[in-house]
């Protein structure tokens, strides 16, 4: 208790603050706010005692614990944020953002819930919270929001909850606890990561675009042997074992983990056809189409390839990857002037087919998720403002920041000025974005689909956006939604899946270099099994049935 | 007194030069290769596999991008508060702890030598710690919880102890029957004496509070009390975007790669301009004019 | 009664040493075995929300478990190969570091060897590691050096099991040498110039000055920093495992520092109670080690840590 009042007096400094800051910029208007601390903040009271003065009821106080994000090099806290003092007018709340050190905002986290040191509202991926979010309020640290959304505190959540089943079910747990205002990204972008090609190359060899697995194959021996590329296709063992980015496995219709078919639970590793996968694999390792030091790589390794041209083709992102990749080639003599990358489509069996294992972002982001803490003695307050966020206005100012200043609407559409796009600070434009919006991570609201293009330079970027998001929704099917473990059964999944991923990861490294022969595939299934791997698949489908049932 | 010096004599040196001077190639080359990076131009860097010797496309702007971040001159000064205020108090009572500890055996001398000792290896956990220093000591946000958990060092103290006993016993001896106190032993006679070790120990001590992050990290919640590796951290792990991070993050351009070779220099240059000063007291025989005077 | 107030005697003449103590007690108490007792933790279901006094009590169970994990030999193999490795390859050349940089007579140039040796130690782990792995892939330095001499194949050294440790621990002594030099070179510092005057005089050459004093001298040093390094035989950092290791190699390299951080990820299920375990019996072993070889070294040299 005595660090909630600390902070309470931390935010009545700050307050100060501000509103000195705020009247030295020429606010010209001061709100008469009433002296008498005796009115209550409940709205239900609201007396009006005299008939001359406007009384204004007091804003409601509440913290509110966050990461700074983007706007760590620019700001002290968020409190600071020109949108935040627009949002706390907006919603007559006065909130003090409290932030953990970025460098171990998972640590820090854990730690205030040992210690019980909550503030009103904490943002956490709170999905991860060790046995679901249920536990967390069975622990007593954040409260249902369900109740409090009938009672229409959060209008425009409400709405868009109920305009939107599947988010619903995604924010609710087994037990039909709604439990944070997260981010939302249903009608954005979810696929910014595929398979980038140098465009350049695939003229040079007279080639299309790859489509199918056959199409890679071709494309890849041509970069060897005509363009003698020495490794045609490179990347890091991520992009073979990790199922976001090993989608080759897609293509023979398997997944490098947990996938949903036919409403079962299925470890693609013991698929049939993930045998061809990893066959395909090795017999193009061997033929020499894979970075050979596909392996020993980090991303450093990787990027230098592409740039040196000893690579055509990698699985990276339309930013990290199109994006930084061709600023750098394009800002180096030392690169070839026709650098030039494509996104491609996911890769596929046969023509005509449609790609199914897509990486795909679950409409609701994971990170960053606000929740009512038992802390909170204004839930009313805390919900008014997170609601906020979900408004017409809120909405402009997480994904725009304040019109006039971060951005103009240009033929009615919102567009960043040069404020975010060549800051005269020198700020890049992430640190711009993260500076004077919140849209560039994933933070209570909606991400709006204009905010991509509003940063997206390059028209290859745009192109490989289209390309991959073209078949985004066929990975709803197949992947395995955000379900949640009972604390026991986290714990089994836990003890199961250590030893099981390192020998699974360790024998297919071996298969894939050949060292290990696909005869011997057989065994391999036989450990996989007696490692339990079906016990892992029991229960994730006990999870998943759950899930349904929301 | 001169003697001819032998061939063999003549030859170790010899070899032992060259030596000498391969081990500085090898060892300078990581923080020259920081420095070099810093002063690249990150597109060229992108690019660039192989041992690097010079700038590639000489710049400074990442020198510029860091020193624009508001946040450098506070954590440069909280930083160098805590060195100094935490070296001062780690040396003054390890000091004590290393003397009591180097005297002759006496009750429960032991048991106090085991009791450090097992803190060497044994520790209760960052929580428990965490409930500890924030909520029972009310350390919280305080820079004080930079200083205080990590007031002695055992292992620093081992080695201080190892110094003290050393020293020949003539020495306090001899103070002892003009009747000097423990105190005054310590600090007149062994202290000055035991300057080598001491800088050791307060080389080490003074380095671990510069790089020291993790506590302010855990501990202090106010930007204007972070020590600069703290906010350097924030740089680079906050701006060290995983490029294949599913939804907005992996769709962010990462900072450039001089950038955190900069902040890398910013944060360590300093701190080896101290060793030259701690390089003084290993002059050989720094112990032979106090025993003879 | 008599030996009762023989160590009363003890007791009071030792007053003094037991004042200038009592804040380092004090210290010790309340900050060290203030929050030990967090320990127990290991033998609970610990729930960060739920606390200590109310969490699940379940016996040895986590510790069952890090016993029958089918990895536990190999990861015990690799922990105590890697640090009983570096342990026995960096503190030789240290010492041999420090004596032959005592021995050179130009004191400028001494004091800039000294002062470069020490910088690895200064640079980042993700740095360090970022130029091994530049300077070892098949067409690095080190690679192309080796395999003109016949030692190695072309190919990046990283992805071959047995050169891990290897890579492991020498990189270890180039980051290490120089700045754990420094407490021998300060050890040589103190030892009294009269001795090799005297040596002088008998004629003593150069290396027998070095055998018969120097590092005689440095013994006691010498024999303190193992009896510590010892303790940290069962601790290997999990960075630089997982900065430098990949899937071709975990068989010689995964350390359960690194297979614990991995299965932290894996799961993304915070594993207090079981980590903590773990810790548990890595401590225990270290300070059994430490037992042992401090009364080794009590037996053989006299000195003791305690």
């Amino acid at each position: 208790m005595k660090h909630k009042i600390l902070y309470k007096r931390m935010a009545s400094v700050v307050l100060a603050g501000s509103m000195v800051m705020g009247c030295l910029t020429g606010c010209g208007e001061v709100k008469p706010s009433s002296n008498s601390s005796e009115i209550s903040t409940n709205a239900s009271q609201e007396v009006v005692e005299s008939s001359e003065t406007v009384v204004v009821e007091e804003p409601a106080e509440l913290t509110y614990y966050g990461q700074l994000l983007d706007a760590s090099t620019t700001l002290e806290t968020l409190n600071d944020m020109e949108i935040m003092k627009a949002a706390n007018e907006a919603t007559n709340c006065l909130v003090t953002y409290v932030h953990p050190s970025g460098a171990s905002a998972n640590e820090d986290f854990n730690l205030r819930i040992a210690s019980m040191e909550l503030d009103d509202i904490m943002e956490y991926s709170w999905g991860t919270y060790p046995g679901s979010p249920t536990q967390a309020i069975e622990d007593g640290v954040i409260i249902d929001l369900a109740p409090y959304l009938e009672k229409g505190y959060a209008p425009n959540f409400k709405k868009f909850l109920d305009e939107n089943p599947e988010i619903a079910k995604q924010v609710t747990t087994d037990d039909g606890v709604v439990y944070a205002f997260p981010c939302v990204g249903n009608e954005s972008v979810s696929v910014t990561n595929g398979y980038i090609v140098r465009k350049d190359f695939l003229d040079k060899v007279g080639l299309d675009d790859p489509v199918t697995i056959a199409d890679w194959e071709k494309m890849l021996t041509a970069f060897k042997e005509q363009l003698g590329v020495t490794a045609p296709f490179t990347g890091q063992t991520n992009h073979l074992f990790n199922p976001s980015y090993a989608c080759f496995a897609g293509a023979f219709g398997t997944y490098v983990g947990y996938y949903v078919k036919d409403d079962k639970v299925q470890y693609g590793v013991l698929d049939e056809s993930f045998k061809e996968y990893i066959a395909t694999m090795a017999d193009w390792y061997a033929k020499g189409l894979i970075d050979p030091e596909i392996f020993g790589n980090d991303s450093n390794t990787s990027k230098s390839n592409i740039l040196n041209s000893k690579s055509g083709a990698f699985f990276g992102a339309i930013g990290g990857g199109i994006g930084t990749y061709t600023t750098n080639a394009k800002a180096n003599e030392n690169c070839d002037p026709d650098f030039e990358l494509v996104g491609v489509p996911y890769p596929v069996m046969n023509e005509g087919e449609e790609p199914q294992f897509i990486s795909r972002a679950a409409d609701v982001r994971a990170a960053n998720q606000a929740a009512i803490t038992t802390a909170c003695e204004d839930i009313e307050a805390a919900m008014r403002y997170l609601d906020f966020w979900y408004s017409e206005e809120g909405h402009m100012m997480k994904n725009f920041g304040i019109e006039g200043l971060s951005y103009e609407m240009v033929d009615g559409v919102p567009t960043y000025t040069d404020l975010i796009l060549k800051n005269p600070d020198g700020l890049s434009v992430t640190a711009a974005l993260g500076r004077y919006t919140r849209a560039s991570k994933p933070t209570v609201g909606v991400i709006d689909l204009q905010y991509y293009y509003g940063y997206w330079q390059m028209e290859n970027q745009y192109d490989a956006m289209n390309t991959w998001n073209e078949h985004a929704d066929n990975a709803v099917e197949v992947l395995l939604p955000a379900i949640t473990h009972t604390p026991e059964e986290s714990e089994e999944v836990a003890a199961l899946t250590g030893p099981l991923s390192t020998y699974v990861q360790e024998e297919l490294t071996k298969f894939i270099m050949g060292t290990r022969k696909m005869d011997d595939w057989d065994n391999f299934i036989k450990s996989v099994k007696g490692m339990q791997a079906d016990r892992i698949v029991e229960l994730k489908q006990a999870a998943y049935e759950r899930y349904k049932l929301r | 007194m001169k003697r001819k010096r032998s061939f063999g004599d003549r030859a170790f040196d010899i070899i032992n030069t060259i030596f000498m001077l391969l081990v500085i190639v090898i060892m300078a080359y990581p923080i020259w290769y920081v420095l070099v990076a810093s002063l690249s131009d990150s597109n060229y860097l992108a690019a660039y596999r192989g041992v690097l010797l010079w700038p590639l496309k000489f710049t400074t702007a990442a020198y510029t991008m860091v020193f624009k971040n508001p946040n450098i001159v506070t954590g440069y000064c909280n930083t160098i508060l805590i060195v100094v205020v935490g070296t001062l108090l780690n040396v003054f009572f390890t000091l004590i702890a290393a003397y009591v500890m180097s005297r002759k055996p006496f009750p429960g001398k032991k048991i106090f030598m085991i009791m450090m000792v097992i803190t060497m290896y044994f520790n209760g956990g960052i929580i428990p710690r965490y409930i500890l220093n924030n909520n029972w000591l009310g350390l919280g946000n305080n820079r004080l919880v930079l200083i205080l958990p990590v007031l002695v060092v055992t292992y620093n103290m081992v080695i201080l102890r190892t110094g003290l006993e050393a020293i020949p016993d003539s020495l306090d001896e001899s103070a002892r029957i003009d009747g000097a106190n423990e105190f005054q032993i310590l600090f007149k006679i062994m202290a000055p004496v035991a300057k080598a070790p001491i800088a050791v120990v307060a080389l080490y001590y003074a380095v671990t509070h510069w790089n020291s992050w993790f506590t302010a990290a855990v501990y202090i919640r106010d930007r204007a009390k972070y020590p600069l590796q703290l906010i350097l951290r924030d740089i680079l792990i906050n701006n060290d975007v995983n490029s294949m991070m599913g939804g907005e993050e992996g769709s962010m351009l990462a900072i450039s790669e001089s950038i955190k070779y900069a902040t890398i220099m910013v944060a360590t240059v300093p701190i080896l301009c101290i060793y030259p000063f701690v390089q003084k007291y290993f002059v050989k025989g720094a112990m032979i004019g106090a025993v003879k005077g | 009664m008599k030996k009762k107030s023989k160590l009363w005697n003890e007791i009071k003449r030792n007053r003094q040493l037991y004042i200038l103590f009592l804040p380092i007690l004090i210290y010790f108490l309340v900050f060290h075995y203030g929050s030990m007792y967090g320990s127990v933790i290991a033998f609970m279901d610990y729930k960060p929300a739920k606390g200590f006094l109310n969490s699940e009590w379940v016996g040895v169970k986590h510790f069952i478990r890090f016993f029958q994990d089918p990895y536990f030999g190999r990861l015990m193999k690799n922990t105590i190969a890697i640090s009983l490795g570096s342990l026995l390859v960096c503190m030789p050349v240290t010492i041999i570091f420090a004596l032959l940089l005592n021995e050179v007579r130009n004191s400028k140039f001494k004091r800039i060897v000294q002062t470069v040796s020490y910088l690895p130690h200064f640079v980042s782990l993700v740095v360090i590691c970022g130029m091994i792995k530049v300077f070892v892939s098949s067409d690095g330095i080190i690679t192309t050096m080796l395999s003109a001499l016949g030692i190695v194949e072309k190919q990046n050294l990283l992805m071959v099991a047995e050169y891990y440790q290897p890579i492991h621990i020498i990189s270890r002594v180039w980051q290490v040498m120089g700045w754990d030099s420094i407490i021998y070179l300060s050890a040589l510092a103190s030892i009294d110039q009269e001795q090799y005057e005297a040596a002088d005089l008998d004629g003593a050459g150069r290396f027998a000055k070095m055998r018969y004093i120097t590092l005689p001298s440095i013994v006691p040093t010498i024999s303190v920093m193992l009896i510590m390094k010892i303790g940290h035989v069962m601790s290997v950092g999990y960075e630089k495992v997982i900065l430098l290791y990949n899937t071709t190699t975990y068989e010689t390299a995964d350390v359960f520092s690194s297979y614990i951080y991995r299965m932290g990820l894996a799961s993304s299920y915070p594993q207090f109670s079981y980590t903590t375990a773990v810790g548990l019996v890595q401590s225990v072993i270290n300070i059994a080690l430490v037992t042992i070889s401090n009364y080794i070294s009590k037996k053989l040299k006299g000195s003791s840590l305690w």
